[in-house]
């Protein structure tokens, strides 16, 4: 258990220097970045008290934003992503929902797909939203977000296949 | 005090994301001076919105007060104006005079406009100094004269009356003649006894004549819309169109002519 929290603490800090040192520098299309400390998210054990995961997810959040200068849309949005992660896992997973961790061997490639959709998704859209605040560019937020969904799911689909989980 | 805290712990995921996300938006608006606009601008539109539904809806409680204002201070115009019509330029001499017209308001509480024959029921009455042969008279317009009175009543010929004629005249170049209802379109009068020697144009504007003592002189009555010239050639038929809507009256005055009495002594 203490290994475990220690390896939290270090990935959460190491996905915070990675992100801000690499990942929001590729700047493709202009201004498309994958956000790859979502990594955080996915990977954080399942079965952990989520009051504790929310105020997490919305210090990870803080931090890119305070790194970032991007205000709140990173705080908010991975806030909002930790507080529905039992959602998108009840939904991904169904009866299976109560396993430990979700990207490990053993669980359907089809719900992890679906688990790590609908976590970069949303979290793009909430994003993108919030970063525009303005309905009348409704169509860019959708054209951002779909983007950056598509880059970050493929990174993040990479990231995992380099380091499985045991 | 138990249960609310049981139900906070119950639900402390969500206030734990509730508080945070208020955070996060205050640190939003602080951080960003775009947010800060947006979400100023958005607090702006709610607030308007909501304070234009208080005003709404708190104006629409105090619409009988406002109209009984607006009610009191139309009468007192309209008496000074008309006071102030029929008074000539030149006999200011005499200092202030005693008011010889005065209105006195009243409501519709009945009124038909299909019959050929048509009147009104006012809600004032013999207590209210209201007595027959008094004009009736809209904002817009000459509505009709009272017919018959009780204590708290009062009948109106309405001008839409077949038997009713009112002495009028031509704005333009004060040519009198009389003006009555054919009894067919209730927005529609015609004036006759205008002899042809005066000019006539279409939207001349049609008032009263002061020859009766219903009503003062020159209290709009309607509009030229056509004319013709009768096969006598010595008299126009004018068709006028009211402007007073007979089909959507509610506030009336009454005219009360203090000379009225003098008068019909002398026609005596």
């Amino acid at each position: 258990m203490l290994q475990e929290n220690i390896r939290s603490g270090i990935s959460f800090v190491v996905l915070i220097l990675l992100q801000f040192l690499l990942f929001s520098n590729i700047n493709l299309m202009g201004m498309i970045n994958p956000f790859v400390y979502l990594l955080f998210v996915i990977r954080f054990r399942l079965d952990a008290n989520q009051s504790l995961f929310i105020v997490l997810c919305f210090f990870l959040g803080l931090f890119i934003d305070l790194i970032l200068g991007t205000a709140g849309a990173h705080t908010i949005a991975t806030l909002t992503i930790g507080f529905l992660r039992p959602l998108i896992v009840g939904f991904s997973f169904g009866v299976n929902a109560d396993i430990p961790y979700a990207m490990v061997k053993g669980t359907r490639i089809a719900n992890q797909l679906t688990y790590l959709g609908l976590i970069i998704s949303l979290h793009s859209i909430l994003y993108y939203t919030i970063q525009y605040f303005d309905w009348s560019a409704f169509l860019s937020i959708i054209k951002n977000a779909l983007f950056s969904t598509i880059f970050t799911f493929i990174l993040i689909w990479l990231i995992l296949g380099f380091y499985k989980p045991k | 005090m138990q249960q609310i805290i049981n139900a906070i712990l119950k639900n402390r995921n969500f206030f734990i994301y509730l508080l945070l996300l208020i955070f996060s938006l205050l640190f939003l608006q602080k951080k960003s001076p775009y947010h800060q606009s947006t979400i100023r601008n958005i607090s702006l539109t709610l607030s308007g919105n909501l304070l234009d539904f208080r005003n709404s809806y708190q104006s629409y409680f105090q619409l009988r007060e406002v109209n009984k204002q607006l009610m009191r201070q139309n009468q007192q115009l309209q008496s000074l104006l008309i006071q102030g019509s029929q008074t000539a330029p030149n006999d200011s001499t005499s200092g202030p005079t005693k008011p010889d017209i005065e209105l006195i308001s009243a409501r519709i509480v009945q009124n038909s406009i299909d019959g050929v024959r048509n009147f009104m029921i006012v809600d004032k009455g013999v207590e209210n100094n209201v007595t027959t042969e008094m004009g009736v008279i809209s904002d817009d317009g000459i509505v009709g004269v009272i017919d018959q009175t009780n204590q708290r009543y009062a009948s109106v010929v309405s001008l839409l009356h077949r038997d009713l004629k009112i002495n009028a005249k031509l704005k333009n170049n004060n040519a009198f003649g009389s003006l009555y209802w054919m009894g067919i379109q209730p927005n529609k009068m015609v004036l006759s006894d205008i002899p042809t020697i005066n000019p006539i144009s279409i939207g001349d504007t049609v008032v009263t004549g002061g020859m009766s003592a219903y009503f003062p002189k020159d209290l709009p009555i309607g509009k030229v819309s056509k004319y013709t010239i009768l096969p006598s050639k010595r008299y126009y038929e004018i068709e006028v169109i009211l402007f007073t809507n007979f089909s959507a009256l509610d506030h009336v005055y009454i005219v009360r002519n203090f000379d009225k009495p003098l008068l019909d002594q002398l026609k005596k």
